[in-house]
């Protein structure tokens, strides 16, 4: 078991910003942190890093008190931040410096990174002479190139473009297959699908949804039943029991009780000589678990999923 | 709380700040006006000299062309026929109106003249006058008049004497100035000169701490607050402690000011090595030199201000100087981590401001209160009053104050330790304070924090 974070909590006088939160990442890979806006997210990496103190709680690396100044991190915050004005290699410098690099294991990183990340016509440029999503990768590049064992990426592809977002996906599969612990907070639900194994949903500070991804889609069972047609098959799902839960021009999607009602629907709409050009019956999207999550903890009426 | 890792904040920000447009524009400025000031310094006594070099001997050769000088002398106190042994001296045409002209029609053959001047010199109540009258037709310069001025000055000084039958060292034993001070007996005393010369070191030494002090304290203020507001502090976190950040950076801007003081002294010290030679040079080479007698009694007086200068004052003042910038600068540090945004930063440093300008206005007030007390009874006291010793023992004003004053105010080495221990000890509790809400003010966005709110912090903090 390499990182562990046991029943940590965090008061600011009567606010409880987080409450007795524990996970743990036994294998390198990805674990996802999610929850809505001042969930706690930031709190929590903020307690992991070691900025912030905590009232009760601890955080464990191979069972030992984990610390970022004497374990390896790195990390790309959620609001970006360089020096404006250094160079580019001067900043890489300082903050290889400032992780205990050596000056030639810094320059090698550096090459590397700026090349991987096709930057190097920028490493005696100005941040505030680069693009937002050019200054990104820069962020990126700090967080990777001391090679730590633990990374956190706190929104890492948000305003990237698809081709940026695609490269930084592939740098984060790379270091994935390094055998790197990664926590990974962000609201882009179908990122998040691609990399995580396991997760935390937080809401108000309180985990309200937490384990292995697959295991959690399972629990729910193959409920979401998607369907396209070229007629409406609204009508004759109605016949069957079932209410649209979404309609689209491009689907209609109904949540099931048993996936009987499913197929009892493909029954009807064939010998109806529907043309049915999509049907799939399938588990919870994490959207709609982290929806669900949220508005049960809210205490609003949630529909099954 | 740990501090690893301030050195790698120290070099970054160091090198960063010296590598500054801004630090390499001010500082050869700055470098600029020193060497000039100091290059200025050592040619005073050259200008003063130059400015009466041959002049006499020049103006005199005028005077000696003039046709007639016509002389009425109606003061009383002297015996005007002794103008004439002037006129024989100097070979000058004189003659005397008292006896020649007692109806004053020379004036008129001045005024409608060529070539001739008139000296009219009368009493009024207690004041003598000495006026020269120069022809309408310009044929006389005023030049020639101001010398007339000087020489009639003279000589009707030596007549008044000789009609009232003294001597003149006997007239100067009467007329002497009296300077009148208060002393604790078995201290030293200060002539009025001298008292000028370290007012002036003071004030002097005042601004240039000030500047050094509470500049470059804002200066780690502005570094802490763009740090926090360009969120790089978050990044700063994951490898170093806040405390290491601030320590780090306030002993980056110390020794770039140590650096500018460097690069200015030896410059000023440079400028006067090289052009006293050339100033000595100059002086040796002309002729008829008359001195400045007040120049040269201001510089002596300069000199002998910093004669009693022991190892311990220096070592002293440069313990305030270290002490008084960490002071300032942690308090600046403290403030520019309150601030969230870019538009917040000048109100953010506003208490940081007063509290500077206050330390500088009060650290002027001994300088004058020392001229004050001369100027309104002629006395000069070496004795410190209570306002003046509160001032060099509060750390708000020592920094600026106590350096100055412990190189040229004859201060008990008590009253020195006890300024010194105070503003150290006021710094290490500042320090702490800084130590135990930093980490927490450091990363707190949104409002700008107020003085009160740092003060919660610290106490739900302990």
């Amino acid at each position: 078991m390499a990182l562990t974070v046991s029943h940590i909590s965090k008061q600011y006088g009567d606010f409880t910003a987080l409450q007795d939160l524990s996970f743990s990442m036994e294998e390198p890979g990805v674990y996802a942190l999610l929850g809505t806006n001042g969930a706690g997210k930031s709190t929590t990496i903020r307690i992991i890093l070691g900025m912030l103190s905590k009232n009760s709680g601890e955080v464990l690396w191979n069972g030992e008190s984990f610390s970022p100044f004497t374990h390896s991190v790195g990390y790309l915050a959620e609001e970006r931040g360089l020096y404006p004005k250094y160079k580019i290699s001067e900043q890489l410098t300082y903050f290889g410096e400032l992780k205990g690099m050596r000056k030639p294991d810094i320059k090698s990183a550096m090459d590397y990174w700026l090349e991987r990340l096709e930057l190097t016509e920028y490493r005696d440029k100005r941040p505030e002479q680069l693009s937002k999503g050019n200054q990104q990768k820069i962020q990126l590049i700090i967080a990777l190139m001391s090679n730590p064992e633990l990374l956190i990426l706190d929104e890492p592809l948000s305003g990237l473009d698809p081709v940026n977002a695609d490269l930084f996906k592939t740098v984060i599969n790379e270091e994935i297959k390094k055998g790197k612990y990664i926590i990974m907070s962000c609201h882009q639900m179908p990122v998040i699908e691609d990399f995580c194994e396991d997760l935390t949903i937080l809401h108000h500070g309180r985990p309200v949804l937490q384990g292995n991804l697959n295991k959690i889609k399972k629990s729910y069972g193959r409920v979401n039943l998607a369907v396209k047609c070229e007629e409406d098959i609204i009508p004759l799902a109605a016949q069957c029991g079932l209410n649209p839960v979404e309609n689209t021009p491009e689907l209609t999607t109904f949540r099931i009780q048993q996936e009987d009602q499913a197929k009892q629907l493909l029954q009807r709409a064939v010998e109806n000589n529907f043309t049915i050009i999509r049907y799939e019956l399938r588990e919870p999207s994490l959207h709609e678990l982290f929806v669900e999550s949220v508005k049960k903890a809210d205490g609003e009426e949630v529909v099954a999923i | 709380m740990s501090i690893l890792g301030w050195q790698k904040v120290f070099k970054f920000t160091f090198l960063q700040t010296i590598r500054s447009k801004s630090f390499i524009i001010s500082t050869i400025i700055i470098a600029v006006l020193f060497l000039g000031v100091s290059t200025l310094i050592t040619f005073i006594p050259v200008i003063a000299a130059s400015e009466t070099e041959g002049g006499d001997v020049a103006d005199l050769t005028e005077v000696a062309k003039l046709d007639t000088i016509y002389v009425q002398d109606t003061t009383g106190i002297t015996d005007p026929e002794g103008y004439q042994m002037f006129a024989d001296t100097f070979g000058l045409n004189f003659t005397i109106a008292n006896k020649d002209d007692p109806d004053g029609t020379y004036l008129e053959t001045v005024k409608n003249g060529t070539n001739v001047v008139s000296v009219n010199i009368t009493k009024e109540e207690n004041r003598a006058s000495i006026n020269i009258g120069l022809p309408a037709d310009g044929s006389v310069s005023e030049e020639t008049g101001d010398t007339l001025v000087g020489l009639f000055y003279e000589s009707f000084n030596a007549l008044r004497y000789q009609f009232a039958d003294i001597t003149m060292e006997e007239a100067e034993n009467i007329t002497m100035p009296v300077d009148s001070s208060v002393i604790v007996i078995g201290e030293d005393t200060q002539s009025f000169d001298q008292m000028i010369a370290k007012t002036l070191i003071g004030m002097f030494a005042a601004i240039v701490l000030f500047m050094l002090i509470f500049s470059y304290g804002s200066m780690v203020a502005q570094s802490v607050a763009m740090e926090k507001i360009s969120r790089v502090m978050e990044l700063l976190l994951t490898s170093v402690r806040p405390l290491a950040v601030i320590v780090g950076k306030v002993i980056a801007m110390g020794c770039v000011a140590i650096l500018q003081v460097l690069i200015f002294g030896t410059l000023a010290l440079g400028g006067v090595v090289i052009f006293t030679p050339v100033a000595e040079g100059i002086l040796a080479g002309m002729e008829n030199v008359v001195q400045d007698q007040t120049a040269i009694e201001i510089m002596n007086a300069f000199a002998s201000s910093f004669s009693e200068i022991s190892a311990i004052d220096i070592i002293l003042v440069i313990i305030t100087f270290i002490t008084g910038f960490i002071f300032y600068s942690m308090l600046a540090g403290l403030f520019g981590a309150c601030v969230s945004r870019a538009e917040d930063l000048q109100s953010a440093l506003q208490p940081y401001s007063m509290i500077g300008v206050i330390g500088f206005f009060l650290s002027y007030m001994p300088m004058n209160m020392a001229m004050s007390v001369s100027e309104g009874t002629g006395a000069m006291t070496t004795q410190l009053s209570p306002l003046q010793i509160f001032i060099y023992v509060f750390p708000i004003s020592s920094p600026f104050a106590l350096p100055s004053a412990m190189l040229t105010e004859n201060m008990a080495l008590g009253l020195k330790l006890a300024g010194v221990g105070i503003l150290i000890l006021v710094t290490v509790l500042t320090t702490l304070l800084v130590a135990k809400v930093y980490h927490q003010i450091i990363l707190h966005t949104g409002n700008l924090l107020k003085i009160k709110d740092i003060i919660g912090l610290a106490r739900n903090n302990k």
